[in-house]
């Protein structure tokens, strides 16, 4: 045995006991009816009227949250590519900064802020303007979500960015290039990988959260998230839960197949 | 030939660092103008004031006689091959070449023509969709030629641009160098610290050190007639001595006296002390007692072409010679050397730094 293969032996059970196991007992749970027999039922349920509403709803807010990431994070690569070298790392790290805080202080935290009586509305109320209803609405929990997970469109976004050779940029205007045909043609291509993993690491998440929904939404914000974890939890009905999670499963392959088609270079993705 | 280009007192530091101090250059239409000196000599800034990718600290550029320097480099009439070739990783080969073309808005007919001359200019006809990764070191330095000269610019400025490649595809490319120059008759601006490359390919060869013009001329001139001791030991193989002048037209080197054919009449007066440069291979080898001053051969050397020996001469000072030759003389041996008076190059003591002869590492 070489060495690498005695000392893989880890990683191996854990592949088996963290991934294989519970993927076989989702698949069997997902197939089976509760009273016992092979069905598809829990999977064709994903296509009643309600599941759909907030497969639809799930969709629409984490591509609403990838995007406004994207529109952050980009610029902000770009920016801190020209900026001085020593700034570069300090400004990452305050941004990286609450990545280090528990996920749900940092909710909890966007709550006491958006509240009825929270710290908001108190500053508006000081400045004698009308209160807002900030909390348990959509744009509560794209907010949520997008401060959840910015920090994981920037990283690879900044990679990619200052991974750029500054002679391509001046080869670029050395042929004529204005500055946003070079941007539109080298920094932006040359960005793709980075791009393409923000997109993943951002948009699955946002797809399948129930946390975020459920502390920002308050359950008048219902996502797929939230119905499959009702299954488990409040209803106890594992068959369905099980169904509608491999039907999720299938619904994020596919995702990531098709963002895969836009990174020719296949640094960016995990497939 | 009229003046294309004229840098006039260009000043550049970055920080403390002055990189350039007070360089003037004027170059002609057509030339292939080489800047030579060792690293840190401030050419390659020089190249990039042109390029439009930095900007002088004070001084100006005129091209054409117009003055550029203030225009950006995207509106420059000139286009550069980057020494580390800066290939677009993301594109093919074909849309390299044609990145330049599609900038100015050329149709797609026009474009395809326009990179099919330009590889073909290059010898890399058909290499159109291969991927960057895909061409080997030399082809790429191809690539960028050719993705720089399809802009038909009146300058091209090239970067150490054989510094990565092997000697066999260096002494190619060199070759190619000066056949792609005479066929597209534009004017070549070419940085190096290989002075071989300079003297090769060079209509005219500008020597820097430490952000001065030590000297400039056709290579003939530089290497016969360098004018002070940096550039006779940077073009080279040399014999760098101190003399003094006798009276005109005798130099005492170490308490030997050489007839020489300078003399007051352009500035070395009786009495000056001087640097005297003699190269190795204008050493002539007789009898002992037949030349100019007897020597023992101290070691040997067989070089290919020639053998390459030193010899210790029996005189004041303790000055190895450097001798090429094409025959070969024993270890131990005593030999008269002898130098015709045109092959003594008289110059004037450095008066700064960075005049004097330095250790080089190649």
């Amino acid at each position: 045995m070489t060495f690498s293969k005695k000392w893989s032996a880890p990683f191996i059970v854990f592949v088996i006991a963290g991934t294989v196991i519970p993927i076989l007992s989702i698949a069997y749970y997902g197939f089976t009816a509760r009273g016992g027999g092979i069905t598809l039922d829990n999977i064709t349920a994903m296509f009643s009227a309600n599941h759909m509403q907030a497969l639809g709803l799930s969709l629409l807010l984490a591509l609403v949250s990838t995007l406004v990431c994207l529109i952050v994070a980009f610029p902000m690569a770009i920016v801190l590519r020209d900026s001085k070298f020593g700034k570069q790392g300090f400004t990452i790290f305050v941004l990286i900064l609450p990545m280090w805080m528990n996920f749900l202080l940092r909710t909890m935290a966007w709550q006491v802020l958006l509240e009825r009586a929270g710290v908001i509305n108190g500053i508006l109320q000081a400045l004698g303007l009308p209160r807002q209803e900030m909390m348990n609405t959509p744009g509560a929990v794209v907010l949520g979500m997008v401060y959840d997970f910015l920090p994981f469109m920037i990283l690879p976004i900044y990679n990619a960015v200052m991974k750029i050779d500054s002679h391509l940029i001046e080869a670029a205007y050395d042929l004529g290039a204005g500055k946003a045909y070079m941007y539109r043609k080298v920094i932006l291509p040359l960005c793709v990988p980075g791009i393409v993993s923000g997109i993943t690491m951002v948009f699955i998440p946002a797809l399948t959260t129930f946390v975020i929904s459920n502390m920002l939404g308050g359950g008048k914000v219902n996502l797929i998230g939230n119905i499959i974890e009702q299954e488990f939890t409040v209803n106890s009905n594992w068959y369905l839960g099980s169904g509608l999670s491999l039907v999720m499963m299938v619904f994020i392959i596919i995702s990531m197949v098709l963002l895969e088609k836009f990174d020719k270079t296949g640094e960016g993705t995990f497939i | 030939m009229a003046e294309l280009i004229r840098l006039e007192n260009i000043r550049k530091s970055y920080g403390e660092n002055e990189v350039l101090k007070n360089i003037t250059i004027s170059i002609q239409e057509k030339e292939f103008v080489t800047l030579l000196g060792p690293s840190g000599c401030g050419k390659t800034t020089t190249l990039r004031i042109l390029g439009g990718f930095e900007n002088p600290d004070s001084g100006r550029i005129l091209f054409d006689g117009k003055d550029i320097t203030n225009v950006p480099s995207n509106r420059r009439n000139l286009n550069t091959v980057f020494q580390n070739y800066a290939l677009f990783p993301h594109m093919t080969v074909g849309d390299n070449v044609a990145f330049g073309l599609r900038v100015k808005g050329m149709n797609e007919s026009d474009v395809k023509e326009k990179v099919h001359y330009g590889l073909k200019l290059v010898n890399l006809e058909g290499y159109e969709n291969r991927k960057i990764s895909q061409m080997s070191g030399g082809q790429q330095q191809r690539v960028a030629m050719a993705r720089a000269i399809v802009n038909e610019p009146k300058v091209l400025l090239l970067d150490e641009p054989l510094g990565a490649l092997d000697l066999k595809l260096r002494q190619e490319m060199q070759y190619e160098l000066v056949r792609l120059k005479h066929e597209l008759g534009i004017t070549f601006i070419y940085v190096t610290h290989d002075q071989e490359e300079a003297l090769t390919m060079s209509d005219k060869v500008i020597v820097m050190n430490s952000g001065r013009i030590q000297q400039e001329g056709t290579p003939e001139e530089i290497y016969n007639e360098p004018e002070n001791a940096f550039v006779a030991d940077f073009i080279g193989d040399s014999n760098i001595l101190s003399g003094k002048m006798v009276r005109n037209h005798l130099v005492r080197i170490n308490g030997v006296d050489f007839p020489c054919i300078d003399g007051s009449e352009n500035g070395f007066a009786p009495g000056l002390d001087v640097d005297v440069l003699i190269r190795p291979e204008d050493l002539e080898i007789h009898p002992a007692g037949k030349g100019i001053l007897d020597a023992k051969i101290t070691s040997k050397l067989f070089i290919g072409m020639h053998y390459e020996m030193l010899a210790q001469a029996d005189t004041e000072g303790d000055f190895e010679w450097l001798l090429q030759n094409y025959d070969s003389y024993e270890v131990g041996s005593m030999v008269g050397l002898y130098v015709r008076p045109e092959n003594i190059q008289i110059m004037h003591k450095p008066k700064t730094q960075e005049e004097e002869a330095i250790e080089i590492d190649i």
